[in-house]
């Protein structure tokens, strides 16, 4: 990771219990400012400094104990040139047994007027750990960089040669730091004297000795010994000591004191001297390592040829059998997901074919008896069936048969067969419904021709009770007294049982007493749904008329009926003997006994019960006529 | 010296290697995947049959229900049927109905004649329907006429139309006779799968 030139690098330098910090902000590795801060020395006051400051580097300052510091005299050229000579030169100046991150190199500006140019190599030996600071690279992502004084002081003189020298000591450490310019370039030197109150005069000379070993003036070298004396006489900790043509364009480079100068100096030498963090200031505590991405790291997998031969084994073996593989897997997969799956294809097409058969009769034709049943149900009561035809391919149906009328009840055999007409096109399951019929015979009954078109074959028609046939039946509505079980309240039409009956042939009768044509024309006038209710009424059925359907023919087909349903009939002078009121109950029993002989074909001649059948007509026909008389004479009284 | 191969043996030859095991693999190892590939398709295609034909299950449900359907009405009407038989099996179904109304009515059935023909051929979409395949439908035709008492003859046509062994009763006829009988004539048709296909 590159140390960046641009943004805040914040530079640490201990110092005793604290933390030298100053955080300097660059352009181009130009330094626009310096702040000075003063920090706790642990790593998190750092990484809180870090934060705040948004640092994008850090560069920690070793202390002059650890360092070994050598400089080389080179040719003038270019840093480009003179680095790789310099990098020749360190191993015989600093030894081979430094390891590269733990050297600096760097090259000092060269002077007007300077030939020469002064290399200055540093190192960090090894064996030398920091004790502060040293986990930081564990926590924080920003690059981390080590220096040295010698690079700081080397940053502080750049350019400058100044008369004086640049002093750096520590009076806890014992250390001291020169860089001093002579004759011959400029000296560097770093000594590690005993602390206590010796070592000011033992730094004054040990400049002396290093200055004269240079080749500097012995006065020269005596004076600056013993100003360096007097000036770290009195320190307690770690100072800068600056000529002052160097310190006063440090403070306005930076807006620095001489003060602040003297003790954050020379944090801002090592970022002058080496911007870019690769030289002097760009020691390292650990050897860097790579952490290439996954991308590299395959690429770097796959240039090992033994590596990538077996890789291609593999897709050559995936592209042969990965198909068969894949297929027997998914097969597997959906077979055991689908055991029970065979037999519910199987269930299920057959009910589709069965369904599609339905489809298709429904679309051929339909249910012929299900059609005569609705056919039937709607014949009213006084429709006599000679005849049916039924096609369920064109959907047509025919019917031919008599309509018999019900005078006493006021019922004509045109309103039997309108009733009849109203009562298929009711549901609408019937239409185009046509009618011929022939002039009525002499007793009044008309042969008819129905003919009509069947719309809706499939309906279910939810017919009323009193439409319904099969939960009324023809011969329940005819002889409620035989069939007392059909005759509950269920049958609105019937309530009482066979009274209703009585009461309706009484409710007829009884206009005649006064006025029987009169009466007569009144139910002519009645309305449609009257005549139907009528025809659907029990009892209706009296008279010489045979009202029964084709549908109930068997019930008529020539059994006996039970002489106990048969009263005994009555010869004319009972009934003259007989009340009002036992002439009506009378008649209903007559009436019913009537029918019920006459539906099971006691009319006919050959029927063993023909002649009782004539007494009770006769019977019936004189107990009318009794109960006909009195009203008459009732009503001339 | 290394002699130095031509391009052509230097790519042709590998090239070739490769056409070659292509030619191998697809005639050996692919067919096998494509086929097992095949077997899942169809049980996935007849799961997701099963899973749509929801709305089957609904239909037949409704038609359990008194507020059934049209479906629910023609199986009530129709009465259970059965996949079309050849046409052989089919006349001698109608034929063995007739005899089985004979034998259980008796002599309350006078008069009666039994005529078996063969009528029109089912239309091939609904053929198609009904086999669950594609195939010719025959309609066998029918006619019984007899004479009965009406009771009879209403329960003679039911045992016709509810028989398995009639697909369609076509055409009714009822004429009232004398003695509380009526003559019926009644046209009926089972659909059986054709021997020879017509206009083929």
């Amino acid at each position: 990771m590159t140390f960046p030139t641009e943004g805040t690098i914040l530079a640490l330098q201990p110092d005793g219990t604290h933390l030298r910090a100053v955080t300097v902000e660059r352009q181009n590795g130009q330094i626009r400012s310096a702040t000075i801060r003063e920090l706790e020395p642990d790593t998190s006051s750092v990484l809180a400094m870090v934060a705040e400051t948004d640092a994008v580097g850090v560069l920690i300052m070793l202390p002059g104990s650890a360092m070994v510091v050598r400089t080389a005299l080179l040719p003038g050229g270019s840093d480009q040139e003179l680095l790789p000579a310099l990098a020749i030169q360190s191993e015989a100046l600093l030894g081979s047994e430094h390891p590269e991150h733990r050297m600096g190199r760097g090259l000092l500006p060269a002077a007007p007027g300077e030939s020469n140019r002064i290399g200055v190599l540093t190192s960090w030996p090894v064996q030398m750990q920091t004790n502060a600071l040293a986990d930081l690279a564990d926590q924080t992502e920003i690059p981390i960089r080590w220096t040295t004084p010698a690079a700081g002081l080397a940053g502080l003189m750049g350019a400058h040669r100044p008369t004086g020298p640049l002093v750096h000591a520590d009076s806890q450490t014992g250390s001291a730091t020169f860089a001093w310019s002579h004759a011959g370039g400029v000296g560097f030197r770093n000594v590690l004297l005993p602390s206590g109150e010796h070592w000011p005069p033992s730094v004054g000379r040990a400049f002396q000795e290093s200055a004269l070993g240079s080749g500097a003036p012995d006065s020269w070298a005596a004076a600056a010994g013993e100003a360096l004396h007097t000036g770290l006489a009195s320190l307690n900790g770690s100072t800068t000591i600056l000529p002052h043509e160097v310190a006063s364009e440090l403070q306005e480079q930076t807006g620095l004191s001489s003060t602040e100068l003297g003790t954050h100096g020379i944090l801002i030498g090592a970022l002058l001297i080496d911007p870019q963090g690769v030289g002097l200031a760009g020691l390292r505590d650990a050897m860097p390592t790579e952490n290439p991405d996954f991308q590299a790291r395959m690429t770097a997998a796959l240039s090992v040829p033994r590596t990538a031969r077996l890789i291609v084994a593999a897709a050559a073996l995936i592209l042969v059998f990965g198909p068969i593989v894949s297929a027997w897997t998914r097969l597997n997969v959906v077979e055991a997901r689908n055991a029970e799956l065979a037999s519910m294809v199987q269930d299920a097409d057959a009910l589709e074919r069965s369904l599609a058969h339905y489809d298709t009769l429904g679309n051929t034709g339909f249910s012929s008896v299900k059609v005569l049943s609705d056919l039937f149900t709607n014949l009213p009561r006084g429709i006599r069936v000679e005849g049916v035809r039924l096609n369920t391919r064109d959907a047509s149906f025919s019917l031919t048969g008599k309509s018999i009328p019900d005078r006493s009840a006021g019922v004509s055999a045109t309103d039997v067969i309108e009733s009849m007409r109203q009562q298929l096109g009711q549901d609408r399951m019937f239409s185009r419904i046509s009618l011929n019929w022939e002039e009525p015979d002499a007793f009044g009954h008309l042969e008819f021709t129905l003919a009509g078109r069947i719309d809706k074959p499939h309906k279910d028609v939810m017919y009323q009770r009193e439409r319904d046939f099969a939960a009324y039946s023809l011969a329940a509505r005819m002889y409620p007294d035989a069939f007392p079980d059909d005759q509950t309240g269920e049958s609105p039409a019937d309530p009482e049982g066979s009274t209703a009956s009585v009461d309706a042939t009484e409710a007829t009768e009884a206009p005649a007493q006064g006025d029987l044509a009169a009466s007569e024309e009144s139910n002519n006038d009645d309305s449609r749904g009257e005549i139907e209710a009528r025809l659907n009424r029990p009892g209706l059925a009296g008279g010489d008329s045979d009202t029964a359907s084709m549908a109930d023919a068997s019930d008529r087909g020539g059994s006996m009926v039970d002489p106990n349903l048969i009263p005994q009939p009555l010869s004319l002078a009972q009934v003259q003997a007989l009340s009002r009121d036992e002439i009506t109950a009378e008649i209903k029993t007559f009436s019913t006994a009537y029918n019920l002989l006459r539906q099971n074909g006691a009319s006919k001649e050959d029927n063993p019960q023909h002649a009782l059948f004539l007494q009770i007509q006769a019977s019936w026909k004189d107990l009318r006529s009794e109960l006909l008389n009195r009203s008459r004479e009732g009503n001339n009284r | 010296m290394s002699e130095q191969q031509s391009p052509v043996l230097r790519l042709g030859l590998p090239a070739i290697a490769v056409m070659v095991a292509y030619g191998l693999w697809s005639s050996l190892l692919g067919p096998v995947a494509s086929e097992m590939h095949m077997k899942a398709d169809r049980i996935e295609s007849d799961a997701k049959r099963l899973s749509d034909g929801a709305d089957l299950a609904v239909r037949l449900g409704r038609a359990e229900r008194k507020d059934r359907n049209a479906t629910g009405d023609l199986i009530v009407a129709f009465g259970e049927v059965a996949s079309p038989p050849n046409e052989n099996e089919a006349g001698s179904s109608l034929l063995a109905l007739i005899n089985d109304i004979r034998e259980e009515f008796g002599n309350a059935i006078r008069e009666d004649t039994f005529r078996q023909g063969v009528g029109a051929m089912i239309p091939k979409t609904e053929a198609r329907r009904i086999l669950g395949r594609d195939g010719a439908v025959q309609r066998v035709t029918a006619e019984y006429q007899f004479v009965a008492t009406t009771e009879d003859a209403i329960r003679i046509l039911g045992r016709l139309e509810g028989s398995p062994s009639v697909d369609l009763v076509t055409e009714v006829r009822m004429t009232k006779e004398d003695g509380g009988r009526i003559a019926v004539s009644c046209s009926m048709e089972r659909w059986a799968l054709a021997s020879v296909r017509r206009g083929a």
